[in-house]
């Protein structure tokens, strides 16, 4: 199965005793848009962290289950050079919080990090990169001024762009729009939109809407409170939203949808 | 009812102690600073900064004790802030997990900032004089008063380390940042801020104290020619000067004013040398 990005299989997570979620099998195809939605604290967040192994950060955390990525199992595996496979596998938060320093260096250090490039190359890719996500005409003048004086559409669109400038396989983006005001949301979903040709996107979201906008598959994760967060359903994105399997997802996606 | 009658005299009572405080602590500052000024400035020259002392520092110049004041600030501000900083970075968390067995030793850096700076100097006086060698040194002193700031220093920047938003190493982690880039690139010019804080409070010390001083830099007053020669630093000439040598008071003065001085001038240029720093690394 060479189209599929991630394959995840039987995957439970526990942080200390407490269930977070369990028994998640999941593919997540090649060059296409998931989407992740359900209630809040049923997991999706977790999820998302041990797809780029950020969980392992987390103190007292215990991931049971297979994770693969290009068929390359990536949880305990001591083989994985997280550094590259990091590199491969950009991450957005819900909050934009770019590093407290430059626009210039928030995107020079990653870049860095992982290519030896000429000074002119290093620029080039930083001015296409913020073409890409649309920031170049409004901060080309600042770009050696500090981030944190940017607005926050703006900010989650510099962090966009600091992953994309190393050139990832797949974006995992955690409520991308949840900081954002209306207009802002917009840029960055037409990002996405953009984005989704040539690259595999992951993307955690509330807003239903969005979802039925930008995902072709659709994940829907429900809570229960001894086992924690599970999938109820998944598919394809027309078929969930017009004919879902389960009545809870139904009156989830009712209610939700007004 | 009587509340309701005298909640209209709290807010003025209270501004009225308000103001008194204030004008207490300023009048305190400018009668010390007034006084020392009064007393000093007016018999400052050239001769007196740069020359050499003479008739056990009544007449003469400050030159050596002005070098040797210097040379001991810089090794204690060189010497502790690596060392603060691994030591506040390893107790912040930030980036490496503590175990378990390692949390007490906060306690001790806690109890090591209170310790008095006399048992500091005899430390000093054991472990460099005489145990490594180093003598009656600059070097010494230098090391002692390092040991002594050592604590505080690693106190505030462990604060300074775990006030940095998580997102920051995650965000980092993330883009598949080494540790190292992550704690130079962001953690680093994060915290510059607080390195003010540690070199006004090493300057603080390092002028200001005697006691520890006494025991491992010394008190001879030539020009140090080397770091392993022994100085006395502007404190100690002052307390030498005003309590041991009859007739020293006039000097005395003069040097606590280039003290005075000397404080406000390294402040200064600590805070615009950080101040440019963080301007090159967070932007304008
Ligand atoms: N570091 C942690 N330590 C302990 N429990 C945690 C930790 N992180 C998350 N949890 C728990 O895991 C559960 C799922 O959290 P998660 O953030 O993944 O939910 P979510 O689906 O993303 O919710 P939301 O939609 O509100 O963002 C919650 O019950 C939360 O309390
Ligand atoms: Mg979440």
């Amino acid at each position: 199965m060479a189209d599929n990005l991630f394959e995840i299989q039987d995957l439970c997570l526990c942080i200390g005793n407490k269930p977070i979620f369990s028994g998640i099998n999941l593919n997540i195809p090649k060059n296409q848009t998931t989407a992740i939605i359900g209630p809040s604290g049923c997991g999706k967040s977790s999820f998302l962290s041990c797809l780029n192994l950020l969980i392992t950060h987390i103190s007292k955390y215990r991931l049971v289950g297979k994770i693969c990525w290009n068929n390359n199992k990536i949880n305990d595996n001591n083989d994985l050079d997280m550094h590259s496979f990091r590199r491969k596998v950009g991450t957005v938060f819900q909050q934009p919080m770019p590093f407290p320093t430059t626009i210039r260096k928030n995107l020079s250090i990653p870049l860095r990090q992982h290519f030896r490039l000429k000074r002119s190359e290093e620029n080039d890719r930083i001015e296409s990169v913020l073409k890409e996500v649309g920031l170049w005409e409004e901060i080309r003048h600042r770009i050696d001024h500090s981030a944190n004086d940017l607005s926050g559409g703006q900010k989650q669109r510099l962090c966009l762009a600091r992953a994309l400038i190393l050139n990832p396989d797949v974006m995992l983006m955690d409520e991308p729009c949840s900081a954002l005001d209306p207009i802002s949301t917009q840029t960055v979903e037409a990002l996405i939109q953009k984005l989704k040709s040539k690259l595999t996107t992951v993307i955690v979201t509330h807003n239903l809407q969005q979802a039925k906008r930008l995902a072709d598959h659709i994940v829907v994760f429900w809570f229960d409170v001894q086992s924690g967060g599970y999938i109820i359903e998944s598919g394809s994105s027309e078929k969930l939203f017009s004919s879902p399997e389960e009545d809870i997802t139904r009156s989830y996606l009712r209610g939700a949808l007004g | 009812m009587l509340s309701l009658y005298l909640r209209p005299m709290i807010n003025p009572c209270f501004q009225g102690v308000k103001l008194a405080s204030v004008l207490a602590v300023v009048a305190v500052f400018i009668w010390i600073v007034g006084d020392i000024f009064w007393q000093g400035l007016p018999k400052i020259n050239a001769d007196f900064l740069f020359g050499t002392p003479s008739n056990a520092g009544r007449d003469g110049g400050i030159r050596p004790v002005i070098l040797s004041t210097i040379y001991i600030l810089a090794i204690a501000i060189l010497a502790t802030l690596p060392f603060a900083t691994l030591t506040g970075l390893f107790f912040s968390e930030k980036l490496f997990p503590l175990s378990p067995i390692f949390r007490p030793l906060q306690r001790f850096v806690d109890i090591l900032a209170g310790v008095p700076s006399v048992v500091f100097g005899l430390f000093g006086n054991t472990y460099f004089c005489n145990y490594l060698g180093m003598g009656y040194s600059i070097l010494s002193g230098g090391l002692t008063l390092a040991c002594m700031i050592l604590p505080l220093a690693a106190k505030i920047l462990q604060n300074a380390f775990s006030s940095i938003p998580n997102e920051y190493v995650s965000g980092g982690e993330a883009l598949g940042l080494s540790k190292f880039t992550i704690f130079s690139k962001i953690m680093i010019p994060s915290v510059l801020p607080q390195v003010t804080a540690i070199y006004i409070i090493c300057i603080g010390r390092a002028l200001a104290e005697t006691a520890a001083l006494l025991f491992t830099s010394g008190y001879v007053m030539r020009d140090p020619e080397s770091l392993f020669d022994s100085g006395r630093t502007l404190s100690i000439h002052i307390y030498d000067l005003s309590m041991n040598i009859t007739g020293g008071n006039a000097n005395a003065y003069k040097t606590a004013f280039v003290l005075v001085i000397m404080l406000l001038l390294i402040n200064y240029i600590a805070h615009i040398t950080i101040r440019k720093w963080t301007r090159l690394s967070h932007g304008r």
